[in-house]
């Protein structure tokens, strides 16, 4: 089942702006004062979680695509590992502006349990450690949850565009889009 | 002795090892589809990389796009993922082949279909891993096909997430399978590739075994 919380509105029309991928492992920030046309996309996560993070005092926008529910081995701060992904997210929107992170708002998505089909084989089960995780570590930055499609067993694509105030979007293939 | 270099680069010489075994383990994937399809199955000559996992996704295609891929899982000397992905359509296709059906009729919300598709999944990722065992002298064990329907990225995500705990880098061997006539460009694009990303360990085996054969010991 997948866990779908939001507390804002949902009216937003199809994804805009010039997409900026954020691949596996990748963090990616961007200023909506100084790019208002870039939107951080992720497509097709599956057990992977996209963390999604506004300052709205600054207007920056930061994306990570978490792969691993665990910390970087080397204690560096990488968005591969969910417990590394918020050191490094807040230093580079920091670098970008974004001031204290007990100010900013998240917003989450992924963290499938991709669908079998048919045959009898056994597939890992990272998502749900993924998502765990990673609210974890929001939670012990003070960063306040606003919004999270986690679960279940669809990929998403997710588009985040800072000019929409922290909301993202969010599409299953077969579905509509859902704004968080 | 480790024979990887470091991530993204594999010399000449590894690579010219890794393509003779490879290329011959697609022609016998290739052939054994052909048998259950009842089409001459043909593959284009497999690219061989190492790549940052990020960029896997992106590899083969547009990660958002919905698409069907089958996994095989790679176990005994060696361990990693062996994976057969299509769009719809070609799923379609593929599995109205080999049940003698029309594709109007091929549902994936049936068992039948998608059972047909783990069973050609199943013998084109097995007949790989017994070809680059016999070149090797590894025994490579094929684990039970599944099957999975949803966007690439998210289908690709299973095998990333297990080979992410061990490294930053995989080796993608990819190739396009597809009927005869659609390799030679009559029928437009081939739409199924094969994908072989083995764990780094046993890259470095595969690299070892290889490199003990040239040199005839």
């Amino acid at each position: 089942m997948a866990v779908v919380v939001s507390t804002g509105p949902s009216t937003l029309a199809s994804p805009a702006g010039n997409p900026t991928m954020v691949g596996l492992g990748e963090v990616r920030v961007i200023n909506g004062t100084t790019l208002p046309d870039e939107t951080l996309v992720a497509y097709g996560l599956g057990s992977c979680v996209a963390i999604c993070l506004f300052d709205a005092g600054s207007h920056v926008a930061g994306m990570a695509h978490v792969v691993l529910p665990g910390a970087d081995p080397s204690g560096a701060p990488n968005g591969k590992y969910a417990r590394s992904a918020l050191p490094a997210m807040i230093a580079r929107m920091q670098s970008e502006g974004a001031g204290d992170p007990r100010r900013y708002v998240a917003r989450l998505a992924g963290g499938a349990q991709i669908l079998r089909l048919g045959g009898s084989g056994t597939l890992p089960r990272i998502g749900d450690q993924n998502a765990l995780a990673v609210q974890e570590a929001l939670k012990s930055n003070g960063i306040a949850l606003k919004g999270a499609d986690l679960g279940g067993s669809k990929g998403r694509s997710v588009w985040f565009n800072p000019g929409e105030g922290g909301q993202i979007r969010v599409r299953t293939v077969g579905s509509a889009e859902r704004c968080l | 002795m480790h024979t990887v270099l470091p991530p993204h680069r594999l010399s000449k010489d590894q690579l010219r090892l890794l393509h003779e075994p490879v290329d011959r383990a697609l022609a016998r994937s290739a052939e054994t589809l052909s048998e259950l399809s009842g089409v001459r199955i043909a593959f284009t000559s497999a690219a061989i990389d190492m790549v940052g996992l990020g960029d896997v996704p992106t590899a083969v295609g547009n990660p958002g796009d919905p698409a069907i891929g089958i996994y095989v899982g790679m176990e005994g000397d060696g361990f990693g993922y062996v994976l057969l992905l299509m769009d719809e359509s070609m799923a379609v296709q593929l599995a109205a082949l080999m049940l003698g059906e029309e594709p109007t009729s091929i549902s994936f919300d049936d068992e039948l279909p998608a059972s047909a598709l783990a069973e050609a999944g199943n013998v084109a990722c097995s007949s790989f891993m017994n070809e680059v065992g016999d070149a090797t002298g590894l025994e490579l064990l094929a684990m039970p096909p599944v099957v999975v329907g949803d966007m690439r990225g998210a289908i690709l995500d299973v095998a990333i997430a297990d080979i992410a705990q061990l490294g930053d880098d995989a080796l993608l061997i990819t190739t396009e399978l597809g009927p005869e006539s659609a390799l030679t460009g009559r029928d437009g694009l081939l739409q199924l590739r094969l994908l072989v990303i083995p764990t780094p360990d046993t890259l470095t085996a595969l690299l070892d075994a290889l490199g003990s054969k040239a040199r005839g010991e």
